[in-house]
């Protein structure tokens, strides 16, 4: 969408300068003064807009005019170098990033996928228990360290080339449904303002320990928390003994952890579900087979590490985040920027 | 923090000039009138000698940073800044050879990384295959065949991994031994 409306702000003409001596006159008429005055355009092409700032104006209201969406602030930020766009101040807003696919002569650009299962109040001897307290010490060290929280549907967009994302970017999801994610990790990220996915394998839903449809819900309704697939009942997609890629017993196997969640979730969120997280992480040639069959846009594993533009989109990278991780631990997974001599 | 922080004192640093530019210039802040003198028209002021300083200053900057980061290898960077100085000068006869000129070099450059990169795949080295297709896609981000490549690459070191995982976990069933991916089920 946003390349859309980022196509629809650019001319389709050559670059057409605005005549310096009318760009700052306004019209000789009355009206009404407007709550932020309009940045000046001094020149637009199909790429970029240079501008002069005024009053009011910051990269998010830059942002927001131009491209919009005040969370690329970021975006025309980098293009400006440092200093805030103060009144009088000539800024370049890019309509497109310049290389898309993230690639400079310095290295790649890459996006971390956090993954997070349970949440507890107190400390926990289960390494797949995030404690409340180191579980805010992270969000605030993502906010701290000017990191852009932003969707799977954001990095859909950067691994298609089509929409650009901002530099460190990061994403974070939480598997398999567990109530703790509402009860603790939804009010954190809330409060901090960091979007997430959950995935869900929808056998759990229902018993005691796991979220409710009217938490599931609640949740969405903020726009925070988008909801997606973790198969039916958390059995890996990896062969299992006795199995090959061929064997139909296989193939049917995969179908039952793809559709009827599948449908079961989209009819009960009433929005189309295309995004997988496999259970355990676990894949094979068959699965992916599959869901590029059903056109599955994004699956992610557990496999350690960041993404690039050019990684497979059925087969992302994430880092699982225990709950005796260190800060430098947590640190070590945000990997946004991969450095390479690529002159 | 520490990039947060650098943006608040530049920001105020800039803040600073730009109050200090709007004092001695005026557009902003138009100097009082004469008690006697009629009151001024409403008018608002075109752009004063800021303004257009502001846009000269602008230029020189883009000028200084195309040379410069196409002096650390960041050419289509540097084109870009050459760019935004026709952009606002369209008759910039320095800005239209400089990009014709990065025009050729980076089409050049890109050419040759895309022709070692299949080279290296055809023998199967993929490190320098990917190295080189990295370089494609530096040099011209859309360029097809280098992403395709990479993709390539990705996935296939992506289902490797899985299938020596696969095959520990086989090996750890057989044992009825645990495995490092244990702790995450």
């Amino acid at each position: 969408m946003l390349s859309l409306l980022v196509s629809a702000c650019a001319t389709s003409g050559p670059i057409q300068p605005m005549p310096v001596s009318t760009m700052a006159v306004p019209e000789p008429v009355a009206r009404p003064a407007p709550r932020v005055e309009d940045p000046v355009i001094l020149a637009r092409t199909d790429d970029f807009v240079i501008v002069r700032a005024r009053t009011g104006d910051s990269y998010a209201s830059l942002a927001q005019r131009f491209l919009q969406d005040a969370s690329l602030a970021d975006f025309v930020a980098d293009a400006n170098g440092s200093g805030a766009p103060t009144p009088g101040r000539i800024v370049i807003v890019p309509l497109k990033a310049l290389n898309a696919s993230g690639v400079f002569a310095d290295g790649y650009q890459t996006v971390p996928i956090l993954c997070y299962h349970q949440f507890s109040n107190g400390r926990s001897t289960d390494a797949m228990i995030m404690p409340r307290e180191l579980f805010i010490a992270q969000m605030e060290y993502l906010k701290d360290n000017d990191y852009n929280v932003i969707t799977l549907a954001d990095l859909e967009g950067f691994l298609k080339a089509s929409r650009p994302i901002p530099p460190r970017s990061v994403v974070i999801t939480v598997d398999d449904g567990f109530r703790s994610a509402y009860d603790i990790a939804f009010p954190i990220l809330k409060s901090y303002g960091f979007r997430a996915t959950f995935f869900i394998y929808t056998d759990f839903l229902g018993g005691g320990r796991s979220l409710t449809w009217d938490a599931i819900n609640e949740m969405r309704a903020t726009g925070m928390i988008d909801v997606q697939s973790h198969s039916k009942t958390h059995t890996s997609f990896s062969l299992e003994d006795g199995e090959t890629e061929q064997s139909p017993a296989y193939a049917a196997r995969l179908r039952t952890e793809l559709d009827p969640p599948r449908a079961t979730l989209e009819r009960q969120l009433g929005t189309p579900v295309d995004k997988l997280a496999y259970p355990y992480g676990d894949t094979s040639r068959l699965a992916l087979q599959l869901l590029n069959e059903r056109r599955y846009a994004l699956a992610v594993t557990v496999e350690r590490g960041a993404n690039a533009s050019f990684s497979h989109p059925l087969l992302l990278r994430r880092d699982m985040v225990f709950g005796n991780a260190t800060m430098a631990d947590f640190q070590r997974y945000l990997r946004v920027y991969t450095r390479a001599d690529l002159k | 923090m520490k990039r947060a922080l650098a943006r608040l004192l530049s920001a105020l640093s800039l803040g600073l000039l730009a109050a200090c530019a709007s004092m001695q210039a005026g557009p902003m802040m138009p100097p009082p009138a004469a008690p006697s003198a009629p009151a001024p028209a409403p008018a608002p002021p075109p752009p004063g000698p800021s303004a257009e300083a502001a846009r000269a200053q602008f230029i020189t900057q883009q000028r200084a940073e195309a040379r410069r980061v196409e002096a650390t290898g960041a050419l289509t960077q540097a084109r870009q800044r050459w760019r935004y100085v026709l952009a606002l000068v369209p008759d910039d006869s320095e800005a239209s050879e400089q990009i014709v000129r990065l025009d050729g070099v980076i089409r050049t450059k890109r050419d040759a990384a895309l022709a070692q990169g299949e080279a290296a795949m055809m023998r199967g080295q993929t490190a320098a295959a990917q190295t080189a297709f990295l370089r494609v896609l530096a040099l011209d981000g859309t360029n097809a065949q280098a992403r395709r490549r990479l993709v390539e690459l990705d996935t296939r070191a992506a289902l490797a991994r899985q299938e020596r995982k696969d095959a520990r976990m086989r090996a750890a069933r057989v044992a009825g031994m645990e495995t490092p991916e244990d702790e995450g089920r």
